[in-house]
């Protein structure tokens, strides 16, 4: 190979740090830059173009995703959670409540009835708070924080119980809740800035609502099942439903929006994604379980994002402009 | 609100491009020729200004032609970029006769001896 094919490989190589669309339109020009401005019988770049191609190409996938974010749907992606949230939501709790109850019928105990009454009146609490936003949204905002209130003291009650009976693995059973909790708290954002769950429902397709309800109800149904698999099995089982459920969302509902509504989702999805995972381990052989960095950090990250997102969508909305 | 000062090597891309058009090359070699070789454009550097500054519609794309196989483009001042440079000259410009009349006078006054301090005294 020649000194400049050697030294125009090299370059190629490391033009791909670059985002695809940056690529086609300015590629095959810096090549052309690139090798003219090269010294004389070259045959590698130099460390300091090499530092400047590949800065340059960090800066280049940050506007690009910065552009991609900049064209989301804010509030539009935030009514679509004053809906699916208590969807997804309920699809779960009532798929959990009714495998208990048909498990315990089964074994000829279905525990007591204000246990079971307690399982459907969190079904009820769920579901109302959106249903009363079609008319009364102050009230319907009150309802969902009362129940986020009410699950935040059920989480974090529970800890000290929890610590004394998994020893040092209580993000375990945290997972699970910090989940529904960050759910409860976008559903009650979504209430209180969003343009409102009728807004959502014009957004929604006849598909989405399925993608919304079987994920949910799939889990619900399969939790106990899937405690009791291998580690791999459970990891690909969570990771490709997360997968499908992205997939699914993007496919049914206008790209603006679900883009806002994938970020705004993945703060309630990461940590009980991590637990389902995590309590398959601990189950299935006691041994170290995920750290707890592993589930804290993430999740806290994201929330912050999706606190940003919706403080985006609020100052979208105040401004009255169209989404992009 | 202030409007942030533009970058030197934006300046110096814009100034290339104020002669006439150009393509990637020849503004990289003009800049260094401009600054007297202090500023040296890499093409990471250059490219990532230039697709900045056609997305702003500060620059446009004068023509393409293909040279030794190989693509070259053209790039030009858009008359929002011309109004941007002589904006951004005029206020180098007036910054710089503000500060050279300050060193006139400082000059005239006499310089303070070095090592003095604010108080007059030795520290």
């Amino acid at each position: 190979m020649t000194g400049e094919g050697a030294l125009e490989r090299r370059y190629r190589r490391l033009l791909s740090w670059y985002p695809a669309g940056h690529r086609r339109t300015y590629g095959e020009e810096m090549v052309g830059v690139l090798l003219a401005a090269a010294p004389d019988g070259s045959r590698r770049p130099g460390l300091a173009g090499a530092v400047d191609l590949i800065r340059g190409g960090l800066v280049a996938r940050f506007r690009s995703g910065a552009a991609w974010l900049a064209g989301t749907d804010w509030p539009g992606a935030l009514a679509v959670c004053s809906v699916a949230v208590p969807v997804m939501l309920a699809g779960y709790f009532t798929a959990d409540w009714l495998y208990y109850l048909g498990t315990g019928v089964l074994h000829g105990y279905a525990g007591p009835w204000y246990g079971q009454a307690a399982r459907g009146l969190l079904v009820l609490a769920i579901v109302a708070p959106p249903l009363l936003a079609l008319r009364w949204r102050r009230t319907a905002v009150v309802m969902a924080l009362a129940l986020a209130g009410w699950y935040l003291i059920i989480v974090f009650g529970s800890l000290p119980g929890s610590i004394s009976h998994l020893g040092q693995w209580p993000w375990l059973v945290h997972g699970e809740g910090i989940s529904s909790l960050l759910a409860l708290l976008l559903g009650v954002a979504a209430l209180a800035w969003s343009p409102g769950p009728r807004r959502g429902i014009e957004i929604l397709t006849p598909r989405s609502w399925l993608v919304l309800i079987g994920p949910g109800v799939a889990i619900g149904l399969t939790k106990s099942y899937l405690w009791a698999q291998p580690l791999w099995l459970v990891t690909v089982i969570v990771i490709g439903a997360l997968a499908l459920v992205a997939a699914g969302l993007v496919l049914t509902i206008p790209g603006p929006a679900a883009r806002g509504l994938l970020l705004l989702l993945a703060a309630p999805a990461y940590p009980g994604a991590v637990w389902a995972i995590g309590i398959s381990r601990y189950w299935a052989n006691h041994v170290s379980g995920f750290p707890f960095k592993l589930l804290l950090p993430p999740t806290v990250l994201l929330a912050f994002l999706s606190m940003a997102a919706i403080l985006r969508s609020r100052r979208s909305a105040s401004h009255g402009r169209p989404p992009c | 609100m202030t409007k942030q000062a533009m970058q030197e090597p934006t300046f110096l891309i814009l100034t290339a491009l104020a002669d006439g058009t150009q393509h990637g090359y020849g503004i990289m070699t003009d800049v260094a020729r401009i600054s007297q070789g202090r500023v040296k454009l890499r093409a990471g550097t250059l490219y990532a200004a230039l697709d900045r500054l056609l997305g702003d519609g500060i620059l446009g794309v004068d023509r393409e032609e293909i040279v030794d196989g190989r693509l070259r483009r053209y790039y030009r001042l858009t008359p929002a970029g011309t109004e941007l440079l002589a904006a951004e000259a005029a206020r180098l410009s007036a910054n710089a006769r503000i500060a050279a009349m300050r060193l006139r006078k400082l000059r005239t006054r006499g310089a303070p001896p070095a090592g003095a301090t604010l108080a007059g005294g030795a520290a």
